[in-house]
């Protein structure tokens, strides 16, 4: 409080200091000018007066100086009685003698012994010389007549200028006070029209800033440039209050984002909880994943060392039936070695069989392949039960009995299954043939049939082996893992249980092992039943028998004209074969030729009956030719056999819609040959009577 | 200050020692010779204080003409003393008067105390002539030399000066008239 009222003390204070300052600067100029001027005017006009005086007084003295009358000189003097500031005067002749004197009443003093001005003598027609001595003035004033020094004046006067300067020196220092002191009670009267309004200014500023209360407003006094000052405050404060007023809502608005933000940040760090749970979430997904992973991979090497295992094993079980087939095949065409019929017998059987054993080795090896590749197509239809088991039982009794093994099976149920009826077949017999083989001898097979569910049918084949254990039920359906292989008594390809449980899955049904070590095992297929009707069960039957005795009729018919046949083939050794097949059929005649165009040549000379022809022939192919031939018209009825390596399916099929009469697959079993053969011409006979 | 002092003091006693001279030196001349020096030179202080009428001065350059009767050391001296000099602007010339009748033309006329004075008196009366006499005092002299103890007074005759036409200055009837 003490600073801001010695403040405004100090503006009033300074109001005070410019106004008497002013006034005193005014003062001292004007007193002082007006004061010098009077005191120059004064002092000329004082010298001028004692000039005039002493001028007059030598006027009149200057006669009694030229006629040397000293009494009328000193009449002249006393007139200056009149003057009392003229303190002494004196007259010199022109020698500067003393001539009268004059002395003011109460004056006492001496006179110069000559009129003298710093030692200098007074001359005619010189002007008049001041000699200020103390606080009185000389003067010397020289006399001249007609150009003739006649004497001089002296004068002492009394300084009244010093006396002047004196009183005015009092005047002037009066008046000053009296001015300042008059400014003074001026201003201090006059000073509030100044001062109130900064006050109230002040006073407003002072508890705006002490109480932060913009809604003051200073009052407006006066009408001057206060009054700008207190309108300009005033809008200054209200410019402030409405900026604070922002401010504040500004704040308002800040923390109101802050809050905000931190809800968000709450809320982001919820969130990253809960990614944080879905990370783990997802990396234990994705180290079950990993580790599945590393399971299938292991999978994959585990079926790559099976692969690698399965064609060492597969070349390895290829060249064992070879070894028997090539050496007794040696044995005999050696001269070295003379063999007894009996003994040529004997070999040839064991090379038959060897190559039979070879040729159901590729057959299963090539549905495996197909399985595997999902090449297999099963043409799926319903398929009477008994007659298949029934079937089977026929083609198993041979081998049983070989071991004197009892096969029994049940009272076959008339039921249709849903399957393919050729691998069915397949897949029963292989169960059959495996219980037989892996059996002891004079054991027993049990074949059974049960309905676990009404659209179910399961049938089982317990044999009376050895049994399996846990680890050989569990490699039991790797390719060409032979049980029993270590004791290797028994023949097998180790693929049939391979094939044999994918062909299960294919027909839509199961396959399942259950065994015992020592007692046996039992192994069962469970299969859709397809509907339950048995009457056309034994229709089909009749009609595959029927079919043999129709064939051996045409070729018994056949005998009454010798046939052409045309062998179109690039293999020597296959040739020979077939011409001595040929060469027990009296009733054909056979053509050969090593390639398609001669072939093509013979046809077109001879047309023969009917042209077998491989398909991968040297130059053209087997379909060109065929395809030439059925353009040109003599040739185009002949029908064409294909005989060809590709066992596939696919090619098979192929074969047949390019024209194609039959498909023999090497190697040529002599049976089919002459069923193709013999099939093949009789329905030439047919075709060529119906014209007739 | 002393020293100037001292200084001054030595400068007025030379003064006055040359002045004690100058008094020894005077009085070592013929005696009268001082009277007839301060003569002329009365002569010619008191034409300073006359006027004439115009008519007196044929031209304005015209030499005031001062004759000087019965006195001839006095006119010797008063031509020396007045060679050169000017009064109202007019050059001044000495003449020596006999006991012939005065010419025309005088300005100033100086009558020594001798018997002829009276008749030279007359002949310039009512002339704008300046008479000027000395010894014993004549009546119808304008201004008269008086000898006073060791001063020489003058006394004017304003009666006489106003017949003559002469304005005399007040400063110098101031000095004594009759």
């Amino acid at each position: 409080m003490a600073r801001p009222m010695l403040r405004r003390r100090s503006i009033r204070e300074k109001l005070v200091t410019i106004v008497m300052s002013t006034t005193l600067a005014a003062l001292v100029v004007s007193v002082g000018s007006v004061v010098a001027y009077d005191l120059r005017s004064y002092r000329r006009a004082l010298l001028n007066d004692l000039a005039t005086q002493a001028e007059l007084v030598g006027h009149m003295t200057s006669a009694a100086l030229a006629f040397d009358d000293a009494r009328l000189a000193g009449e002249n003097l006393a007139l200056l009685r009149s003057r009392p500031s003229v303190r002494a005067a004196a007259i010199y002749d022109e020698h500067g003698a003393l001539f009268a004197t004059y002395l003011a009443p109460g004056e006492t003093g001496a006179f110069p012994v000559r009129p003298a001005k710093g030692g200098k003598p007074v001359r005619a027609g010189a002007k008049e010389s001041y000699l200020p001595e103390g606080d009185e003035v000389v003067l010397y004033k020289p006399i001249s007549e007609n150009g003739d020094l006649l004497g001089t004046v002296y004068l002492r006067s009394e300084n009244q200028l010093i006396v002047r300067v004196r009183d005015y020196f009092m005047i002037c220092a009066g008046v000053t006070l009296l001015a300042l002191l008059t400014a003074w009670l001026l201003v201090r009267r006059l000073g509030h029209t100044i001062t109130t309004p900064i006050d109230a200014i002040t006073g407003i500023a002072r508890e705006v800033v002490a109480r932060r209360d913009y809604s003051r407003r200073a009052p407006r006094i006066s009408e001057d440039e206060a009054a700008d000052l207190v309108d300009s405050f005033n809008a200054m404060l209200s410019e402030i209050e409405q900026r604070t007023r922002a401010l504040e809502d500004s704040n308002r608005e800040i923390a109101r984002e802050a809050e905000e933000r931190a809800r968000a940040q709450q809320e982001v760090m919820r969130l990253n909880a809960g990614l944080e749970a879905r990370v783990q979430e997802r990396t234990a997904q994705l180290e079950l994943a990993n580790s599945e992973l590393e399971l299938a991979i292991e999978e994959a090497r585990a079926a790559n060392q099976a692969k690698s295992a399965f064609l060492s094993s597969m070349s390895h079980e290829l060249r064992t039936p070879l070894n028997a087939i090539l050496g007794f095949a040696q044995i005999l065409a050696s001269k070295d070695m003379p063999t007894t019929p009996e003994q040529k017998q004997e070999f040839a059987g064991h090379i038959l069989k060897s190559g039979r054993h070879l040729l159901t080795l590729i057959n299963e090896i090539l549905d495996l392949a197909k399985v595997e590749a999902g090449a297999l197509s099963l043409s799926m239809e319903p398929v009477p039960l008994a007659e298949v088991m029934l079937e089977c039982q026929s083609m198993i009794a041979p081998l049983a009995a070989t071991r004197g093994i009892r096969v029994l099976f049940p009272e076959a149920p008339a039921v249709r299954v849903q399957a393919d009826r050729t691998r069915l077949k397949q897949v029963l017999l292989n169960l059959l043939s495996n219980a037989v083989k892996y059996n002891r001898d004079g054991g027993a097979v049990i074949v059974d049939c049960a309905r676990p569910a009404p659209q179910r049918l399961r049938l089982s084949v317990q044999d009376t082996g050895m049994g399996l254990t846990p680890e050989q039920v569990a490699n039991l359906f790797q390719p060409f893992n032979r049980l029993g292989q270590e004791a290797g008594t028994q023949e097998g390809t180790g693929i049939g249980l391979v094939v044999t449980r994918r062909l299960v899955e294919m027909m839509g049904g199961e396959i399942g092992v259950a065994s015992s070590p020592g007692t046996g095992s039992v192994f069962s297929i469970e299969l859709t039943v397809a509907e339950p009707a048995g009457v056309a069960a034994a229709a089909p039957s009749a009609a595959g028998t029927s079919a043999a005795p129709a064939r051996s009729a045409d070729g018994g018919a056949g005998a009454t004209a010798a046939r052409t046949v045309l062998y179109i083939e690039d293999n020597p050794a296959n040739l020979k074969l077939v011409q001595e097949i040929v060469r027990f059929r009296p009733d054909l005649r056979l053509m050969c030729a090593p390639d398609g165009h001669f072939g093509l040549s013979l046809a077109r000379s001879h047309l023969p009956d009917v042209i077998l022809m491989d398909l991968n022939l040297p130059g053209l192919s087997g379909f060109e030719v065929l395809a030439q031939l059925r353009r040109e018209p003599d040739t185009a009825r002949i029908p064409a056999i294909a005989v060809s390596a590709n066992a596939m399916r696919a090619d098979i099929e192929r074969a047949l819609a390019a024209g194609f009469a039959r498909y023999l697959t090497k190697p040529i079993d002599i049976g089919q040959f002459n069923e193709a053969i013999d099939g093949v011409l009789a329905t030439r006979r047919v075709d060529e009577s119906q014209p007739q | 200050m002393a020293s100037s002092a001292a200084a001054r003091g030595a400068r007025r006693l030379i003064v006055c020692l040359l002045l004690l001279a100058g008094a020894v030196h005077a009085r070592a001349e013929a005696p009268g010779a001082a009277e007839r020096r301060l003569k002329a030179a009365y002569l010619y202080r008191v034409a300073a204080y006359v006027d004439w009428p115009d008519a007196a001065f044929a031209r304005s350059n015209a030499p005031l003409v001062i004759g000087i009767a019965g006195d001839d050391a006095l006119a010797e001296q008063a031509a020396q003393f007045m060679a050169g000099r000017l009064v109202h602007g007019h050059p001044l010339a000495v003449r020596r008067i006999g006991a012939t009748p005065p010419p025309a033309g005088l300005h100033v006329l100086f009558a020594a105390a001798t018997p002829a004075r009276a008749r030279l008196l007359d002949a310039v009366h009512s002339q704008p002539v300046l008479t000027v006499c000395d010894g014993m005092p004549e009546r119808r002299c304008v201004v008269n030399l008086v000898a006073d103890g060791d001063h020489l007074r003058v006394r004017i005759d304003r009666l006489e000066a106003l017949a003559a036409q002469l304005r005399v200055s007040a400063r110098l009837l101031a000095l004594g008239t009759w």
